[in-house]
Order: structure tokens, then sequence, then C-alpha cells
């Protein structure tokens, strides 16, 4: 079949806007420089240090009771999306299909300090395994009491 | 890719008038196909722009009285307000103050559309002991440097941020 009748074929479809083709930049923060972190040195540097050349973080976690983990995370990503509905009668129920390609997780870093808030270690990577040992439900309302 | 199939979309749509131009004019039928495709095009697509705010941007003026060893945690909300998060450290606590900014630009081009969101917070984490007065403090300020661009544009450029960050006040050399 020849191009063109393919074209005519598949212009309704395009032209009623039931296929769509997105491509989303998302930037959330400015990246974590990998440089600072290389400058940071554990069991020397304390959380003033930390705070001073990293800014404030996004997150802070409880760590060992009295020690605390700091995390800093961005995104700089770019991806493609679509979408496609039908409706064959103008009444009848539509069916449509959505699809993101874009990584919904974060690029960071993370500092972990002990009870004298000494920078222990840190660690970059992204954000579902730097957080993976923090994330828990909250408490049952009667575990709480 | 893209571009093909905005054209392909147009010139479809006006393919039965373009065949009888075509025998008319006595130019080839692909050739005025491309030609009304464009103007076709521009006629369909637009440009969108759209912004989010949350709470207002923080005063870095205000954070710099803070002082690590004599301000209480009594004396911070009265100066910053409520927290948007506080946190149980141990023996410790911290709270979150933050404001963020998030610009879109987008160009619809109904069959392909490109969007560009640009987010950006300030964020300040105060720190208190177990008598709830300050040992330390982190502050961050972004939302001044928020910006609608296209998704070709670069928004972290260091020349961009530091003219920006000289305009706020508390933030720059001001």
């Amino acid at each position: 079949m020849k191009p063109l009748l393919w074209l005519m074929l598949g212009a309704p479809l395009f032209a009623t806007g039931c296929v769509r083709l997105n491509y989303v930049v998302r930037t959330v923060d400015s990246p974590v420089s990998v440089e600072t972190l290389l400058t940071l040195r554990p069991g020397e540097d304390d959380l003033s240090v930390c705070l001073q050349r990293l800014g404030a973080p996004h997150h802070v976690f409880e760590y060992r009771i009295d020690g605390m983990a700091l995390l800093w995370h961005y995104s700089d990503s770019a991806g493609w999306g679509g979408s496609m509905s039908f409706s064959p009668v103008r009444y009848a129920p539509g069916a449509s299909f959505n699809f993101d390609l874009d990584d919904s997780d974060m690029p960071g870093a993370m500092l972990w300090f002990d009870a004298d808030l000494n920078l222990i270690e840190w660690r970059k990577g992204m954000m579902r395994d730097l957080t993976a040992g923090f994330r828990r439900r909250p408490a049952d309302r009667d575990q709480q009491q | 890719m893209s571009l093909a199939l905005g054209i392909a979309d147009a010139t479809t749509r006006s393919s039965g008038c373009l065949v009888v131009a075509s025998a008319s004019l006595g130019y080839p039928a692909i050739m005025l196909h491309r030609l009304f495709a464009v103007p076709v095009l521009l006629l369909l697509s637009a440009c969108g722009i759209a912004r989010m705010e949350s709470n207002e941007p923080i005063d870095a003026t205000l954070v710099r009285t803070l002082q690590p060893g004599t301000t209480t945690a009594r004396e911070v909300v009265e100066k910053l307000g409520a927290p948007t998060e506080v946190v149980q450290l141990g023996r410790r606590s911290a709270y979150r103050y933050d404001a963020s900014s998030g610009k879109s630009a987008g160009l619809i081009l109904i069959v392909f559309n490109m969007f560009a969101q640009d987010m950006r917070t300030d964020r300040v984490w105060v720190f208190f002991d177990e008598k709830d007065v300050l040992t330390h403090y982190g502050a961050t300020y972004g939302v001044h440097r928020t910006q609608y661009a296209l998704p070709w544009e670069d928004v972290q450029e260091p020349e961009d941020n530091a003219a920006r960050d000289a305009e706020r006040r508390g933030v720059g050399n001001q």
C-alpha cells in the first residue's frame, strides 16, 4: 500500500487528537555537586560543615536514635509519554491508554551522622535506594498511645 | 519523528484539496502537501504556560538573625511561623520550613506536544537540642531561580543563577 494511502487512513486518528505524543523535561532544584561531596571527610566533618557546604536538605531522618540522616535530591530528566483514546459511538463508553517513559525516581545524596553529629559516611544514588531503610508505615493509633 | 508526525497530520487532512490544486497549477502533489502543511500546522499549534506556588518565599534576612546556641524553638517559630514539618531525632528535634515555585512552558502541536517544568524550592532546616535551643541550621534559597523555558533550554546556567541570586534580598550580596 502506498504511504499516502496509509496517511489518509491514519488521518482520522491523528486529526481528532485521540493520539498524542508528549516530550516532557522536568527540572527540580539544582544537582547535588559531586565536587562538594568529595570535599566532605567522614570522621572529621560535622553537621555544621555539611550544612554550610550543601545547604538545607530536602529530608531529615532519625538514625540510630540520636543520630540523623540527611537527604538531598534533584531531578533533571527528560522522557517520552503519550496517550491514546477511542470512543466508537458518541455516547458509548470510551477507552484510553496513557504511558510515561520518564523515570519517576530522583538522584540525590545522603549523609549519615552519629549521636555527636559527626559525619559517618555519605553516599550518592537514587532516592529509592538511599531511603530504603527509612521508609516505614506510620505507627498505628493504638501504638502511639 | 515529532515533526514528521505533525506534518503528517496536517497534510493528510488537506490532501483532497491539494490534489485538485496540483492538477491546476502543475506542481507535484507532494510539494504542495508540504506547502500547505506548514501553515496548517501553525494554525493548529499553541503555546501554554503555567505557574504553581506553595508558601511564601522564606525571608533570608530573618534566617540570618538565628543564633545557634542562644535562639530557642519558640523564638524561631515567632520569627518564621509554623514549620511545615517537625521531626523527632531521639532527644533532638528539627523543624522544616519550605516554599516552592514551579513554572511550566509547553508547545502544543495537537499530536505532538513538548513541555518543560522547572521547580525550585526554598528550604530551611533548624535543629534543636533536648532543651529546644538551636544548635544548627541550614538554608537553601531557590524559588527566585525558577524560569519559563522550553525543553531545549538550559535552566541550570551558573551565570543566570548568580544574576538571580544577586537580585534577591539576603541571598546575594544585598
